[in-house]
């Protein structure tokens, strides 16, 4: 069954053909969560409320594509974990951050041990990037660079223009890259932004 | 025209604005002429240059983040069918009001069953069928001394007279249905007048009494031996003699029954109704049971009763005691009891069904 007779029938509240679509974009869906709340438990309770409220929400679905109108539900229920986290702050999930990234790395051989554990201190450097950014900036960046969706798709997910979704952007890479200057002296070499020079 | 001004009138400006639109420029987002702009500014101011190149280089680690695995499956509850239980559910009252219609329909037709068939039929058969047995039995009474067969006789005969009411039924019904009533009275009180009024009746039966004597035979009936008695008169005369071959066996057996071979041959030679001939198998049974109990005490009630067996299995004797009435009635009972079991059934597995879907 195709996406589109799928949604067909999740729209008519059949749960099993929902179920499928879930299937397709949970990852998706999750990795967009994880990369803008950092937190592998905050990100799966975000992705997992997403999907009952888009589920509830069905018959809303109004066609159009329907990847970004689940991104437009997750990036909702990450905005509603970034409020919880501002309420009751928690400790730093870094390491379960490397336990995912591990998990990941050991599948490729290709990379050597020591390039696995750069790319680790990289990888964890650009996170922390991230988290330190304002919501509105952060969500545009992971949708763009993370997801690779274009101005005009993060303009719909997000309901703003995309003069705004340029500025923003912008602004949200400006930050990451000094972020990144920042962290250069602990970074490995290869991965150290050169100087302005 | 605002970047043309900006670049050649204010060059800090024009760095600041190039500055925002690197971004833009690095994911070709940027129309020709800003595009252009860029592209000049960037030429001539490293610095610029630089912000570019540290920007690409961010974007691009950006990108090579590594997919994280799921930690589980996000798919939501699928609630159960709701469909289903709903579908069948108009079904259950149905089945209810059915159920019930035809549990109080069983119940009239065994009312009527009972009503009807108990007292209706057989009443005028029942004395004339009595007056055939009662000389041979009431000759036995006398004959077997023994404490235990009086007891015998007095219990047995009621459950012998009643099956035989219950099953010759409606044919007989239109011959004399006052009768009925002297039938069952009869029982009792041939229980306790049974020595006496068994002689005597012995004696009328060797004559051939008229059917007036329904009463006194319905008297003597209880005893022992009815259906024998019916069966060898209904019989022809090779019935009738073998009858009396039996009896004398019988006699044989036990002497003091010796006189009784004479009542009994008469007996079966009497010009017995039509009615009399036909026995139903069912009262036989029942007279066996009572004949085996009282085996022990005497030898020639066994003999008697050997002899009952066959006469009523003779062909074109059950024919006129065949009641379509009483049939019917079981026909009946059988059938509602059936669909009476069948609906329960589905209406109890319905109700299971409802009750689950609920939860």
């Amino acid at each position: 069954m195709d996406e589109e007779a799928l949604i067909a029938s999740a729209r008519k509240g059949d749960a099993r053909a929902f179920n499928q679509l879930v299937l397709l974009y949970q990852s998706m869906a999750y990795n967009v969560a994880y990369r803008i709340l950092g937190q592998p438990d905050a990100a799966a309770d975000a992705t997992q409320d997403a999907f009952i409220s888009a589920f509830k929400a069905m018959r809303k679905f109004r066609g159009g594509s329907f990847k970004a109108w689940i991104l437009r539900i997750v990036t909702n229920a990450c905005y509603d974990q970034l409020r919880v986290k501002q309420r009751r702050p928690t400790e730093s999930m870094d390491d379960l951050e490397v336990e995912q990234d591990h998990i990941r790395y050991m599948l490729d051989p290709a990379e050597r041990p020591e390039d696995y554990v750069e790319r680790q201190e990289l990888n964890q450097a650009i996170q922390r990037g991230i988290e330190i950014l304002p919501p509105d900036q952060r969500i545009v960046l992971v949708l763009s660079d993370v997801q690779g969706l274009s101005y005009k798709e993060i303009a719909d997910i997000t309901g703003v223009s995309l003069g705004t979704v340029k500025s923003r952007l912008s602004r949200g890479r400006t930050k990451l890259r000094d972020h990144l200057l920042e962290q250069r002296e602990l970074l490995p070499t290869r991965y150290r932004l050169r100087d302005a020079g | 025209m605002l970047i043309l001004s900006l670049s050649t009138k204010d060059g800090r400006n024009e760095h600041r604005y190039v500055e925002e639109q690197l971004s833009a420029y690095l994911d070709g987002e940027l129309v020709a002429r800003e595009r252009l702009l860029v592209e000049q500014h960037l030429a001539e101011c490293p610095a610029c240059q630089w912000k570019l190149d540290t920007l690409r280089q961010t974007v691009q680690w950006a990108q090579e983040l590594p997919t994280v695995s799921i930690p589980r499956v996000f798919t939501v509850p699928v609630p159960p069918e709701p469909a289903r239980a709903p579908r069948w559910g108009w079904m259950t009252p149905l089945m209810q009001g059915a159920t019930a219609l035809v549990a109080v329909l069983l119940v009239f037709v065994v009312a009527g069953d009972l009503l009807l068939t108990r007292t209706l039929p057989g009443s005028s058969v029942m004395p004339a069928a009595m007056r055939q047995e009662a000389p041979a039995d009431v000759v036995m009474a006398p004959a077997a001394p023994e404490p235990t067969q009086p007891a015998m006789l007095g219990e047995a005969p009621a459950t012998v007279v009643e099956t035989v009411v219950l099953e010759l039924e409606a044919p007989l019904a239109a011959e004399v249905p006052e009768a009925e009533i002297e039938i069952t009275e009869p029982v009792e009180e041939a229980l306790a007048s049974q020595p006496e009024e068994a002689e005597a009746p012995a004696g009328e039966a060797a004559e051939g009494l008229p059917t007036t004597d329904a009463e006194m035979r319905a008297m003597t009936a209880p005893t022992f031996g009815t259906p024998t008695q019916e069966g060898l008169g209904g019989g022809a005369g090779e019935e009738a003699t073998q009858a009396e071959d039996e009896a004398e066996a019988a006699v044989e057996a036990a002497p003091p029954l010796e006189p009784t071979p004479a009542p009994l041959g008469t007996s079966a030679l009497e010009p017995a109704p039509a009615t009399l001939q036909v026995e139903p198998p069912p009262a036989v049974e029942p007279t066996q049971a009572v004949a085996k109990s009282a085996t022990q005490a005497t030898p020639t009630l066994i003999a008697r009763f050997e002899e009952d067996q066959p006469a009523p299995e003779s062909p074109g004797e059950r024919d006129p005691d065949y009641d379509p009435l009483a049939v019917g009635f079981r026909v009946a009972e059988a059938v509602l009891l059936i669909i009476l079991i069948t609906l329960a059934t589905v209406t109890v597995a319905l109700m299971v069904q409802r009750r689950r879907a609920r939860r």
